[in-house]
């Protein structure tokens, strides 16, 4: 494991620029990934619009960013932070519902967050929002963030397999087993669900934040899209949900299949997604078996 | 004087957002599965009616079954090829399945008929029906009346049919249903496809009162589902009053706030979910909550 980790940190060094930015791609999607396993797959809620707290993270950037002109860490920090605020406001509500009802809640928290995003003058409108460049040869650029990502990403799995081992990680599989028994066995079961959900919404506002400084521009219908989460259940579920390393594997194989599929078929890159997530939910609906 | 040509307004389109939710009720009640697909559907419904009116020069009234038979028999071969392999597995499955066929059938939809905003414009569009203030274009009042008829005509299915009385039957029980001979196969297909049909025929109304692209099919079907938690999943009068009390907010939101017309349904939702989850007309053993 470690051996991986090492070998991917010195990557930039012995690949060219499109190897690199690829692999971000993967990082990316694979933290976002993780990160909904904690909720969706550990948690047994469906968050389907848990791309709103990588729109809240992207824009928590931007805003600190260029209207603050404050770092760039910083901007990180508030985009988790916004996001962990979210999750805390909107959980009390949202986890009264589940099911269709709570993965559509999420949705709609999704939706509003995105229209308000896109009505308020301070981040920039519908017109999207220009960060600062980070300055230095195109590839100095693309290491940083590879490197940022891949730090993300170990970050996240390290911080979920601390969560599922630990204390919260037996409320929330007392939980999936069945939520009044969990309750009655004395599980703060509000508490576990908002704590998973706070947690996915972290990581995902981090890697909200990076893309954002990264692609330098955002606008909400690119950062709030859905086609986003649904990708990462995807993953999420080919690797196998409440598994740890399943959702890595998963998104070498949906972002490598995405990418080439899109060289080749341009104009037809949404339908090829949606062929692929078809593909994936038919024939491997129970997700590849990496375990057992 | 405004405000009571939004609320008319609201309830004309009511009418509409009632007939559309039905169609993704009867799905979701019968079979457990939130549509994504839905609004994708009601497009195909669309550009069918402004194929048959633009080439063949027929009233978009009359294109109504076309749209309607066209969509029932996508709706029947998808539930019975594709969707029935996956309605036993997880609850994720479906969800994540119905949104990649949404996004097989937008890409196609957009390379077939392109992106570019279509619409149709009978000869008597401009008509309507003038009380004192107040005008009513009769082409909405016909669109309400074949939109509740539609949804009524379902109802009577369901409840006065032995087709109906099977669906209901598979839907509570689906081992007891297959005990006295229920097809549950050819039965969800066709479930489907009656969702589907309501779609076609709601496609079919999309054109004649407003411009429609392949990428307004996601509104729709939030749209949908927002009607549907109002008045309660499997509910005909719970759909009828659902799509009024949006049609009227969205009508009177934009004159309060434009910019957030949309934000309307979204905050109705979050209203309802957080007072009353089963909707005003729903009964608590019918969902999931």
């Amino acid at each position: 494991m470690l051996l991986v980790l090492a070998a991917l940190a010195l990557a930039p060094r012995a690949v060219g620029l499109f190897a690199i930015s690829s692999l971000s791609d993967v990082f990316m999607i694979a933290t976002i990934a993780v990160a909904l396993n904690l909720i969706a797959g550990y948690g047994g809620y469906p968050a389907f619009g848990n791309v709103v707290f990588f729109g809240i993270g992207a824009y928590s950037t931007g805003v600190v960013m260029v209207r603050f002109g404050l770092p760039f860490a910083l901007g990180l920090a508030a985009g988790v932070a916004v996001s962990v605020a979210t999750a805390a406001l909107f959980g009390p509500l949202l986890f009264r519902l589940r099911g269709h009802y709570f993965a559509i809640g999420t949705l709609g928290l999704n939706g509003a967050v995105a229209q308000l995003v896109t009505n308020l003058p301070l981040s920039g409108g519908g017109k999207g929002l220009s960060l600062p460049l980070i300055g230095g040869s195109p590839f100095a650029a693309a290491s940083f963030f590879y490197e940022l990502y891949l730090g993300t990403l170990a970050l996240t799995v390290i911080a979920a397999y601390l969560i599922v081992r630990g204390p919260l990680g037996y409320a929330c599989r007392a939980l999936r087993s069945g939520e009044d028994v969990a309750q009655s066995l004395g599980v703060d079961t509000l508490r576990t669900k908002i704590a998973l959900w706070a947690a996915s919404a972290a990581f995902t506002g981090l890697a909200g934040g990076i893309y954002a400084y990264s692609l330098t521009y955002i606008e909400p219908p690119d950062v709030f899209n859905l086609a986003l989460s649904v990708k990462a259940f995807v993953i999420m579920l080919l690797g196998g949900t409440a598994t740890l390393l399943g959702p890595l594997v998963a998104a070498v194989l949906v972002e490598g299949a995405v990418a080439v599929t899109q060289h080749f078929l341009l104009n037809y890159d949404v339908g090829v997604l949606g062929l692929i997530i078809i593909a994936v939910i038919v024939f491997a609906p129970n997700g590849i078996r990496l375990r057992k | 004087m405004e405000i009571v040509q939004a609320v008319f307004n609201g309830i004309l389109i009511g009418g509409f957002y009632a007939s559309m939710a039905m169609g993704f009720s009867i799905v979701w009640g019968v079979m457990n599965i939130i549509n994504l697909a839905h609004g994708s559907l009601i497009i195909i419904g669309a550009y069918i009616t402004y194929e048959l009116v633009s080439r063949f020069g027929l009233d978009p009234f009359v294109t109504i079954p076309f749209a309607a038979l066209a969509l029932f028999a996508i709706g029947y071969a998808l539930q019975r090829y594709l969707i029935n392999r996956v309605l036993q597995a997880s609850l994720f499955a479906t969800l994540v399945l119905t949104f990649g066929l949404d996004r097989v059938l937008v890409n196609a939809n957009l390379q077939i008929f392109s992106a570019d905003v279509r619409g149709v414009t009978p000869p008597y569009a401009g008509a309507a029906l003038v009380l004192g203030d107040l005008r009513l274009p009769w082409i909405r009042i016909a669109v309400f009346a074949v939109a509740i008829l539609s949804t009524l005509l379902l109802w009577l299915l369901l409840e006065k049919t032995r087709l109906g009385t099977a669906i209901k039957a598979l839907s509570f029980d689906r081992d007891a249903a297959q005990l006295v001979g229920i097809d549950p196969k050819h039965l969800y297909a066709l479930t489907f496809g009656l969702g589907s049909a309501l779609a076609g025929i709601a496609g079919a109304l999309v054109a004649t009162i407003s411009s429609f692209s392949p990428v307004i099919g996601d509104g729709l079907a939030m749209r949908s589902f927002v009607v549907v938690v109002l008045g309660g999943l499997g509910s005909v009068p719970g759909a009828i009053a659902g799509g009024t009390i949006l049609g009227v907010v969205e009508n009177l939101m934009s004159i309060i706030a434009p910019a957030y017309r949309d934000a309307a349904a979204f905050g109705l939702l979050v209203l309802v979910l957080a007072i009353r989850p089963q909707g005003l007309f729903g009964r608590r053993f019918y969902a999931e909550i």
